[in-house]
């Protein structure tokens, strides 16, 4: 079933939506939510979340970027319940590695971000001036919060490439975030 | 604090466009889904060229620094007369420690990838670069290498000492030293200890030249506007002739940098599927008086160069700041370790190998339903692959065989142009080689 289809359901209030859904993007929202939370209870309350918020928000929202809202929806859930733990406990998994690898983005030692909106702005603007195979690599990581080693496998790159290109890109950004004046 | 920021940042990042996350996932989906479309078909002309050697080793080359291979003794051979035509085993290009067993070999092809290697071509004479090897060479073993871990891992202090050198060449200092340990906790136990205490990345800063070291290979790239570094010769030339003369005089002015004397051009052409040229695949090795050191060379020292912005686009304002030249050369020969020389079968032989079905390749079956026969066969040449999945970095015979070649299939190509499959035989005895698949599958 294709994206349209699924979400015709959901305006249809059709409870099939869900479980349509859940066969086509639950491992994919699963890992997004594992990597993040790294423990497969909360990571199974996360997606139950996710599907939820799907329901209730479709209609009256019509995605037309279907995975990357789905995406994001998990990500932000993953994200609120990990803000809920204690400092110790959120360092785990990849999400853990993801922040200490942002930290060399940062430049400003006083932990507060300046504008959301601009640093934003300059995100986007960043990522359109990156070479195509650069973003999806910069993008796979952050975002999608993968490992090394699926990004190496979907972008059938060695790991070592994968390393050397996100290490790059994060100098190229704190350059970026720097010369736009944002204080990160 | 800055883990704060680093959170917020994180947060922030899932807030950009919805098109970079599609276009992320683009070809995870497409691995997903089977497709036999002429537009899936990967091109490998540049992996064909050096059968997956990408890049260049310092190696012999670097002779004075701390890459150079130790030479421990000659290699025993089961007849040393027969080899010392073209074996100079007192002065082999790489370490090597006599082994007395000979293991067996994996000589299968690696897989997990997109597409198959089929190259488009006029003429063959176009997917012919510059191998040393000719099949009237008397060959009678051949060494295999292993070593070059399927992680990639490599000792930072091996390569510090690369960095160093080529620091002291530039006449700079090495900052802005950076590395990444591999986590051995993260492969099967009896990997980790392969992999303990090794790196994947290392890279560090020598005034307006940043090194990088990864994946067997080593990057020197210079900051600035790349016509200062290739005194206007333009990479990317529509003509074989301009590429080489670039190349060659590129690889001669770093000479010293690179640690060789004398070189060779290598040049490859890549189509579309519509006939249109794409590139060049463009590369120098270096060369030695002595055949079996260039063979070597050929398949485990070439060098690249690349610079930005392109011949096509002149430095200004908007790029100038991350304009460069860059230099690219393998670190393999150096690291991988030779686990003895084993027989091999001559390109006859392995002709015969491949008409009666013996041999690895990634090209499916339906794309030559008829199997090989003679007047499909284009061309041969002598080649290692050295792909990261392999166990073993063994010599094969590639095959370049015409697929695709009725009517009915020539008719969907653009006039003239014809298509040609890699078909591989390992050149070493088939007694020593196991796990040979005939075909490697795709999707």
């Amino acid at each position: 079933m294709d994206d349209h289809e699924i979400i015709e359901l959901y305006f249809k209030r059709s409870q099939t939506a869900i479980s349509e859904t859940a066969a086509k993007y639950g491992s994919f929202c699963h890992k997004i939510a594992d990597n993040i939370l790294n423990n497969r209870s909360d990571s199974e309350e996360c997606v139950n979340d996710t599907w939820l918020k799907l329901w209730n928000v479709i209609p009256p929202e019509r995605p037309t970027h279907f995975v990357a809202y789905l995406a994001k929806i998990t990500r932000n859930i993953a994200l609120s319940m990990i803000r809920k733990r204690s400092s110790r406990k959120r360092k785990a998994g990849e999400y853990a590695l993801c922040l200490d690898e942002l930290s060399e983005c940062i430049s400003s030692d006083t932990g507060d971000i300046s504008d959301d909106i601009a640093v934003k702005e300059a995100l986007n603007i960043f990522l359109s001036k990156l070479k195509p195979e650069q973003r999806r690599i910069f993008v796979l990581r952050y975002l999608y919060v993968m490992s090394i080693l699926e990004i190496s496998k979907i972008m059938e790159m060695s790991e070592g490439s994968i390393k050397m290109t996100l290490m790059r890109t994060r100098q190229d950004l704190r350059e970026h975030l720097l010369k736009e004046g944002i204080e990160v | 604090m800055k883990e704060k920021s680093s959170e917020r940042l994180f947060e922030l990042i899932g807030e950009i466009d919805n098109e970079y996350l599609d276009e992320a996932l683009s070809d995870a989906e497409n691995i997903k889904s089977k497709s036999d479309s002429r537009r899936t078909i990967r091109i490998f002309a540049s992996l064909a060229a050096a059968a997956a050697v990408m890049v260049i080793a310092l190696s012999t080359a670097l002779a004075h620094n701390s890459l150079k291979p130790n030479i421990i003794a000659p290699s025993p051979t089961k007849d040393p007369e027969q080899n010392s035509a073209f074996i100079d085993y007192d002065n082999l290009p790489f370490e090597y420690t006599p082994k007395t067993d000979l293991e067996k070999l994996n000589g299968g092809l690696e897989n997990g990838g997109m597409g198959f290697e089929g190259m488009f071509a006029y003429d063959i004479s176009e997917l012919i670069g510059n191998n040393p090897w000719r099949e009237d060479i008397k060959i009678t073993e051949l060494p295999v290498f292993t070593g070059y871990n399927r992680y990639h891992a490599f000792s930072k202090d091996k390569y510090m000492g690369l960095f160093e050198d080529i620091s002291a060449k530039l006449g700079g200092e090495l900052t802005d030293i950076y590395y990444d340990y591999i986590n051995p906790d993260y492969f099967p136990p009896e990997d980790r200890e392969l992999v303990a205490d090794k790196v994947t990345v290392l890279s560090a800063n020598v005034g307006n030249a940043k090194l990088e070291a990864h994946d067997g290979a080593c990057t020197i790239e210079f900051k600035g506007d790349p016509d200062v570094y290739t005194d206007g010769y333009k990479l990317n030339n529509d003509d074989r002739a301009s590429n080489e003369e670039a190349y060659l005089y590129l690889a001669n002015k770093y000479s010293d940098l690179l640690g060789y004397d004398s070189f060779a051009a290598d040049m490859i052409e890549d189509y579309s599927i519509y006939g249109e040229k794409l590139s060049t695949n463009k590369s120098v090795y270096p060369t030695s008086d002595d055949p079996f050191t260039s063979l070597m060379y050929y398949n485990f020292c070439k060098v690249r160069f690349s610079a930005y912005p392109t011949d096509r686009e002149e430095v200004n304002s908007l790029n100038s700041a991350n304009s460069y030249f860059s230099i690219h050369f393998s670190t393999k020969l150096s690291s991988l370790e030779c686990c003895g020389f084993y027989p091999t079968i001559t390109a006859e032989k392995a002709r015969q190998l491949l008409l009666s079905g013996d041999y690895v390749t990634t090209v499916p079956e339906d794309r030559y339903p008829d199997g090989i026969s003679e007047e499909m066969i284009e061309h041969v040449e002598l080649v290692y692959r050295t792909n990261q999945t392999l166990t073993h970095s063994l010599p094969y015979y590639r095959f370049l065989v015409e697929i695709e070649n009725t009517p009915a299939a020539k008719e969907s190509l653009p006039e003239g142009m014809k298509l040609y499959g890699a078909f591989y035989v390992p050149a070493i005895e088939p007694e020593y080689i196991e796990n040979v698949e005939t075909e490697v599958r795709f999707n």
